[in-house]
């Protein structure tokens, strides 16, 4: 059979080269963009006050998004994996809409549930503003950046969580609450802590879309220099401006941040594989 | 088990503070008074510089949106807005005719031309270098203005209909166009002169044929539903002054129109 | 404690058994024998509250469990799979139903260290539950169970693939239990030898039916698995 045997001998060369091509591009991708800056590009850019600004607020938008989006993904994710219900995949399709919708929709979805909804006789925001002053606005606020980038987030959080609770065997609850716990207890102290690393994978996901997040912010919260701008608006500001180095420098420290955090993740990941085979 | 009050502890703490740093941004803003701007991000360097310099000269604030044209007109009709440059003025027209405009003015002229790299090393002068072989050329769509615009006063030339046929990708803005060429993706590209000169890697060919220099203007909108009529017309003004904007503009580039002392094609009254 | 099921129905994916009615008295022990698939560990886990049941009552020492949690039931369960936990060590799987009670330190300790020395499983205490063999899983899985000092002990399979010595002292420490605490004991089995040797009574669960057998009836051969099957 030499077809078959030449397809044998074939085979990991081929597998190799496939997978090694698209690593070179993405690898390509990276040096192009270094090559094309300087570090000087970078002095320059991040010496603006605006850029730092939108550094800081990059940072604390997406902890707060992804926190939230494990927060409320860890409940959702329990229903999906341990309910059985009605509707559930009706549920299971709403929850996919975030997903897959174009960015710059969820943004106008979201531009006009806080504006254009009467609740009563007024909009959400228009009531957040009647209760609580001027500084509750949402829209095109900081918040508003935390309230696109959560949008998506927590989508993708439940995806990650749901998969990591339905390897978790089901009766190991079962027999924890034959032993006494509550259901409550059960999932506090049996399921949560094997969906330990699920829910660290999860909430890196979490955190690196919202660091890309551009087309729901872009349209929800608006481009403000120094207030509602974030890296990724950052970059599209730059690069109308003309300063496309700029863009590309802030693109290289978003991928960077990224990858950080990603490997992090990983790492503290293994270190808990690690104990338990160990042990 | 026994990490997990920690780990608990921790992510509400990580939380808490984040959220603080959040509230401190979201509260911090001294906007008393200022009026809203949605402006073409294409048109961001001379405006952040004509905001500071009305501030300097009146002390009345003008808070800056930048976006996309297109979006932007979504993002003020639904949360409403006190003023919109866009990029292109026929999006100012479609606003104009649901009489969602008190007032339109006049800012600087545009004038299309090909943009090249630095140097000109493909050697592109005319509308003719356009259609020659094994060019690269870019053209914005007519959901840009400056499509639009050389559409309706190049539609039937026959040198233009051979250089849009050579073209080898159509763009929805005339920024992107600009990057194209900037970034080397494409030998030349029709863009307005002031958009060219904010990138340093293009030179500009202004075309000499009288009937290949079409002008355009940008308009900026005062909208109707503006809660500060008067500082809104009055930042619109400034840009419109050929000492105030005026100046700002020409320095970037653009060549002014000359101030009108009436508010022209006003359609409203404030 | 009396364990009375009365009229009890159930389904599930295969299989379907109704009317089912057993009386286990106080501190005796019941055996169910039938084939695999006939729904035995389902019927187990429908006492201890982990499965509804479609119709019937169950009793337990005169309680009507159908609105009892499966945590205030009182019963031990040891499924045939173990079900251990795998993020805690054996220690902490023997203490765990023992922590829920509000047992901590010394006592706990002292309480796990207790049933781990009776079942032979001390020096695994510090070891974590997918680095254990089959049977030591069982014993940590029964251990488990003993801690909690349940009044109805279910046992599935418990014995299955241990060998000779093991099963020993698993049978011991079962019966220890008994004498000591007047618990009842409802044992899952293939096995006739088992059956004839800890039941007092017997059932046999075939094509969703209980018929009652007499475990002294039950001939030496020992594993009937493969003619069960």
């Amino acid at each position: 059979m030499p077809i078959a045997c030449l397809l044998t001998c074939l085979f990991l060369p081929g597998v190799g080269l496939m997978a090694g091509g698209y690593v070179c591009l993405i690898l390509g991708m990276l040096l192009a963009g270094l090559g094309f800056v300087s570090w000087q590009d970078a002095v320059d850019l991040f010496g603006k006050p605006e850029l730092r600004s939108a550094l800081g607020l990059t940072f604390l938008t997406c902890t707060i998004s992804s926190l939230m989006s494990i927060l409320v993904a860890v409940p959702a994710a329990f229903l999906l994996s341990r309910g059985r219900f009605r509707g559930k995949s009706a549920l299971d399709t709403v929850l996919d809409i975030p997903v897959i919708l174009p960015p710059l929709v969820v943004g106008l979805s979201l531009l006009i549930l806080f504006n254009h909804l009467s609740l009563g006789e007024k909009s959400i925001d228009g009531w957040l503003v009647h209760v609580f002053g001027e500084g509750a606005r949402v829209t095109f606020s900081p918040v508003a950046v935390v309230v696109a980038q959560f949008t998506v987030c927590c989508a993708l959080a439940i995806r990650v969580i749901r998969s990591t609770m339905d390897e978790i065997p089901k009766r190991q609850e079962e027999v924890a609450m034959s032993l006494g716990c509550s259901r409550g207890q059960a999932f506090f102290r049996v399921l949560l802590p094997q969906a330990w690393r699920g829910l660290l994978g999860a909430w890196a996901i979490a955190w690196a879309r919202a660091l890309g997040e551009f087309g729901p912010i872009l349209v929800f919260a608006g481009v403000t220099r120094g207030r509602t701008e974030v890296l990724s608006t950052a970059i599209f500001l730059e690069m109308n401006l003309g300063n496309l180095r700029g863009a590309v420098v802030i693109s290289l420290v978003l991928i960077a941040i990224a990858l950080v955090v990603l490997a992090g993740v990983r790492w503290l990941g293994r270190g808990w594989e690690r104990e338990e085979v160990l042990f | 088990m026994l990490h997990f009050k920690r780990i608990l502890v921790l992510f509400l703490v990580v939380l808490g503070v984040a959220v603080a740093g959040l509230w401190q941004r979201q509260i911090s803003r001294d906007d008393g008074g200022a009026v809203l701007l949605y402006c073409a991000a294409g048109l961001q360097a001379p405006i952040t510089e004509a905001v500071a310099a009305f501030k300097e000269s009146s002390g009345e604030r003008v808070e800056l949106r930048f976006g996309g044209s297109g979006s932007l007109a979504a993002q003020l009709e639904l949360a409403g807005g006190d003023l919109y440059l866009p990029a292109d003025s026929s999006y100012l027209d479609s606003f104009e005719a649901r009489g969602m405009l008190s007032s339109r003015l006049s800012l600087c002229n545009l004038s299309a031309g090909i943009a090249v790299a630095h140097g000109n090393p493909a050697q592109i002068f005319t509308v003719e270098d356009l259609s020659r072989q094994g060019l690269r050329i870019a053209l914005c769509n007519q959901s840009a203005a400056i499509g639009l615009h050389l559409e309706k006063h190049l539609g039937s030339d026959p040198r233009w209909r051979m250089a849009v046929s050579s073209a080898v990708v159509s763009m929805g803005t005339v920024t992107e166009v600009a990057q194209a060429v900037a970034l080397g993706v494409v030998d030349a590209g029709i863009v307005w002169d002031a958009v060219a000169d904010q990138f340093q890697e293009i030179d500009f060919v202004a075309l000499d044929d009288e009937a290949l220099l079409p002008t355009a203007q940008a308009v900026i909108g005062v909208l109707a539903a503006s809660k500060n009529h008067e500082q809104a017309h009055r930042f619109a003004a400034f840009l419109n002054n050929s000492e105030g904007g005026g100046r700002i503009f020409r320095e970037a580039g653009y060549r002014t129109i000359p101030t009108l002392d009436k508010n022209v094609g006003r359609v409203g009254i404030p | 404690m009396e364990l009375v099921l009365k009229q009890v129905g159930l389904s599930s994916q295969g299989f379907r058994i109704e009317g089912i009615s057993l009386t286990l008295s106080r501190g005796s022990c019941g055996v169910l024998m039938g084939a695999t698939g006939e729904g035995k560990s389902s019927l187990i886990e429908a006492i201890c509250g982990l499965r509804k049941i479609d119709s019937g009552k169950i009793f337990l020492n005169g309680r009507n469990l159908a609105r009892v949690v499966p945590g205030e039931r009182g019963i031990g369960l040891v499924p045939q799979d173990a079900v251990l936990f795998p993020h805690l060590t054996v220690r902490e799987q023997l203490g765990f139903s023992s922590r829920l009670r509000g047992l901590r330190g010394a006592e706990l300790e002292s309480r796990c260290r207790e049933v781990a020395e009776a079942l032979q499983i001390d020096h695994l205490l510090g070891r974590r539950s997918i680095r254990l063999s089959g049977g030591e899983a069982k014993r940590v899985a029964l251990g488990r169970a003993l801690a909690g000092e349940p009044v109805l002990l279910c046992l599935d399979e418990p014995f299955a693939g241990l060998d000779a010595a093991t099963r020993g002292v698993v049978e011991e420490v079962v019966a220890a239990h008994r004498t000591r605490t007047e618990s009842t004991v409802l044992l899952v089995t293939h096995d006739r030898g088992e059956a004839r040797r800890l039941g007092d009574k017997a059932w046999s669960l075939s094509e969703g039916r209980l018929s009652r057998i007499n475990p002294g009836m039950l001939g030496e051969e020992g594993d009937t698995k493969d003619t069960a099957e």
